[in-house]
């Protein structure tokens, strides 16, 4: 009788995929992220549209916010569709891989602005604030040059939030969340002391016309006839107030890390944007267009909040007080949106490389920390570089950076115009307003959304002529970096884009649960093999809640694992089968807003192995999928065995499930 | 669930004559249906070695559990065989396991009864999942003594 057991004793042995992709966040931080970047311009967006389009700057602010609404919708049912729906995925299944490629350069161009506006407007607001409180204490003479200190701070700022997002992401939601919350509160007594005052010293409401300035009729102002088409100045007006309107694309970019149920969290985070973002952008720009007084105004463009709160009625240390806050609050949030701006730049340009456009190298992931460093790293770069370039001139920046966010909106909306007539699948989700016409369904809401967005960004190309230059030739420059870039993938490689998940692994010589990552009450250990045969999992994902239940994904491999020096390695490692099953399994858990913990064990008697695997790890329930080679019931029988002889002493029991589509076998093996 | 409460020394046999897989299956098949009065013989038999086929039930404990589904029976019956010798798994594609114990058993079609027919295979590999077991039990010589060695194994068992 020879020692027939000596593999079975062997200590359980694994690599545990660590990604950062696979954690996901609830719809408050969801919301908290995208706010970071659409509130953010309630610090600078009625200063920079008044300039343009006198007092009733903030009604077509207002009319922007509304509009926003309107097209997350469409956000909301291209991510429905594809869970990594940016602009990129949407306009390439729509119109292919040149549009798409342009739509990425628009919105690249948005993301490079979005950071040094946020970053340099928040310093501005510190330099002020900082500067009244030393000429109030006699130091005037010590003033920061307001200008060269903000461009300081917002260079310090873009780096903090550069070493953050190296981190991840988890830690940086975390982040936008308490300034959101700061935010909330600052707000809310904003618009309380702003209705106290306002009940104390009536003012009348702003004008709604709006009063178009010279200069931001632009090229237009060639053709005076135009001026007299109402229609035209209301369209201009809105081009002006348009960049009130951003981070709809973040959202999108957030989709995919939003947690179960996804699509009812998707709406709700969607609606908290827009209740905070209507209140504090519209409603604090209208209060502050009605208080501040119309001589001094123009002296608060650049800070129009720290002014309104000066105006406010009560006693000038409590006001100055609150300025205080304001402008803490302002650093913070505007901080955020360079935090966003990477965020969002970073995932478009991680599903570029996915399809093979931009190199590998870009998505491949810190040894560490698991992220995509080098194009968090590229971005952060670009910003500085713009900070510095632009030397702070938020006027400047703000006309440039309204052209990547119109029309990378106008595209992705075309897009899901389109694949409404190419894609018929069901939709989860649709834009409301649908009309059947002869049989044919016609989406006139994403229609409206649509030509509305089209009118106002050609509005915007003929009128904002900084916007227009440096949009177009930055568009024309990366989109010309992509094609080459995508050329040179093609030449040297020869092969199909490389879809796989990039992720780190992690080898663990010992398995327990603390190794492993598990930290909730139970465990689900699902056993996956085929790439292609992952309906146990799904099933699995949209029944546990992961606010409870740790899912683990449990790879045999027969091989033995090549060691991994270090203790750490990178996916390539894994054999290519593994690879694929890795990426559709992160695939499903996105989908799903379920946080999984993926494994790979080296055995032989996979049946036995998946039974220690959940033995070791305390699992409450094994999931499998049907054999191609034996029964389900035979499955069962050779689980039965292996779970018999690993809990023999201890008498714990485990519910093993096998499920396939239209079928499920449950038992309780003791 | 015991397993001794599935068995008693008479449906036990000690020691096998047989010394090859099929010929073990048979005698047991043959020892279980004189006992149990069971009528086709060549069926039982053709039921076990069809699930033998799908997928072994040689274990590295050195036992085997050869078994199978039937409308025939109302209820599980079980036949136990330990011999000296080491009886190889002829199965192709099977690892290449011996087995001295042989812990054989029918059990009724009915969906409700495979939740008893799962805990009886997981309660056998529970037993012997004490390796010093089946070496033991192989150098018994009758079927009092193999049944009160399991009986002492299970006893320690729910001790624990």
């Amino acid at each position: 009788m020879n020692d027939q057991m000596a593999p079975y004793r062997d200590r359980t042995t694994a690599v545990v995929i660590t990604t950062a992709m696979l954690t996901f966040i609830s719809f408050w931080r969801a919301a908290a992220v995208v706010l970071c970047d659409i509130s953010s311009t309630a610090y600078y967006v009625c200063g920079i549209a008044e300039q343009a389009i006198g007092k009733a700057a903030p009604w077509f602010i207002a009319l922007v916010m509304v509009i926003a609404y309107a097209l997350r919708t469409v956000y909301i049912e291209s991510c429905a569709m594809f869970v990594r729906a940016g602009v990129y995925r949407v306009v390439k299944e729509a119109m292919g891989g040149t549009m798409a490629k342009l739509s990425v350069s628009a919105l690249i161009f948005d993301y490079v602005l979005t950071g040094p506006i946020s970053a340099v407007c928040a310093g501005t607001y510190l330099m002020g604030f900082i500067n009244d409180i030393l000429s109030l204490l006699g130091f005037g003479a010590w003033a920061i040059p307001p200008t060269s200190g903000s461009v300081v701070f917002a260079i310090i700022v873009t780096l903090y939030f550069w070493r953050k997002n190296v981190i991840g992401i988890e830690e940086s939601s975390g982040k936008a969340l308490r300034i959101m919350s700061v935010t909330a509160a600052m707000v809310a007594i904003l618009l309380l002391w702003s209705a106290v005052s306002l009940i104390l010293d009536p003012k009348p409401l702003p004008p709604i016309t709006p009063v178009v300035t010279p200069e931001a009729w632009g090229w237009l102002n060639g053709i005076p006839w135009l001026k007299t088409i109402g229609i035209v100045g209301i369209l201009i007006a809105i081009g002006h107030s348009i960049l009130a309107m951003s981070g709809e694309e973040t959202l999108a970019q957030v989709y995919r890390e939003i947690a179960k149920p996804k699509l009812l969290n998707m709406k709700r985070a969607a609606f908290i944007m827009f209740v905070f973002s209507f209140m504090f952008t519209a409603v604090v720009s209208l209060l502050a267009v009605m208080i501040i007084p119309d001589d001094v105004r123009a002296n608060f463009y650049d800070n129009m909040i720290a002014g309104l709160v000066m105006y406010l009625q009560g006693p000038l240390i409590l006001r100055l007080i609150f300025q205080g806050v304001v402008v803490l609050v302002g650093a913070a949030i505007l901080s955020g949106a360079v935090n966003t701006a990477i965020i969002g730049s970073n995932s478009v340009l991680c599903r570029v490389a996915e399809d093979g456009v931009l190199a590998g190298w870009f998505r491949q992931p810190h040894k560490r920390y698991g992220t995509t460093y080098r194009i968090v790293t590229m971005i952060a770069a670009v910003q500085i570089l713009t900070i510095v370039l632009s030397w702070g001139n938020i006027y400047l920046l703000g006309e440039a950076y309204a052209f990547g966010v119109i029309w990378s909106f106008t595209t992705q909306t075309l897009a899901v115009f389109i694949l409404r007539f190419k894609d018929k699948t069901p939709r989860e989700y649709k834009v409301p307003l649908n009309i059947k016409l002869f049989g044919i369904e016609i989406p006139v809401g994403i229609g409206v959304v649509f030509l509305a967005l089209f009118f106002i960004a050609v509005a915007n190309v003929l009128t904002k002529t900084v916007a227009t230059k440096w949009g177009s030739a930055f568009t024309l420059a990366f989109f010309a970096i992509l094609v080459l870039s995508e050329l040179h993938n093609k030449h040297i490689r020869k092969v199909q884009a490389d879809k796989h998940e990039k992720v780190n692994l992690r080898f663990e010589g010992e398995l327990t649960p603390e190794r492993c990552g598990c930290k909730k009450k139970n465990c689900v250990l699902v056993a996956v093999r085929d790439p292609l045969s992952l309906y146990h999992l799904k099933v699995t994902l949209g029944r546990v809640d992961p606010r409870t239940t740790d899912v683990i994904v449990l790879t045999i491999e027969r091989m033995p694992i090549v060691s991994l020096p270090g203790g750490e390695g990178k996916v390539e490692e894994l054999p290519h089968d593994d690879q694929l099953l890795l990426t559709n399994v992160v695939a499903l858990a996105e989908k799903h807003g379920t946080h999984v913990i993926p494994l790979v064990v080296p055995a032989k008697d996979a049946t036995f192995a998946m039974a220690k695997v959940a033995f070791e790890l305390g699992a409450s329930e094994i999931v499998v999928g049907k054999s191609e080679q034996v029964a389900p019931e035979v499955q069962l029988e050779r689980l039965a065995i292996a779970w018999g002889y690993l809990a023999a002493e201890t008498g714990r029991r485990i519910t093993v499930r096998i499920a396939w589509p239209k079928h499920e076998l449950k038992y309780e093996l003791s | 669930m015991q397993l001794t409460h599935y068995i008693t020394p008479t449906e036990i046999v000690v020691p096998l004559k047989e010394t090859t897989k099929e010929g073990v299956y048979k005698e047991l098949v043959s020892h279980l249906a004189s006992e149990h009065h069971l009528k086709d013989k060549e069926k039982l038999v053709r039921a076990i070695l069809e699930r033998e086929e799908s997928a072994s039930t040689f274990l590295p404990m050195g036992i085997a559990i050869p078994h199978a589904r039937i409308p025939e029976v109302d209820d599980i019956l079980v036949v136990m065989g330990v011999t000296p010798h080491d009886i190889k798994d002829t199965a192709k594609d099977s690892a290449p396991l011996t087995a001295n114990v042989f812990c054989m058993f029918f059990s009724p079609t009915e969906d409700k009864e495979f939740g008893r027919h799962l805990k009886l295979l997981a309660r056998i590999a529970a037993v012997f999942s004490d390796t010093k077991l089946v070496p033991e039990l192989s150098k018994l010589s009758s079927a009092e003594e193999v049944f009160e060695r399991i009986q002492i194994r299970e006893r320690e068992m729910s001790e624990e």
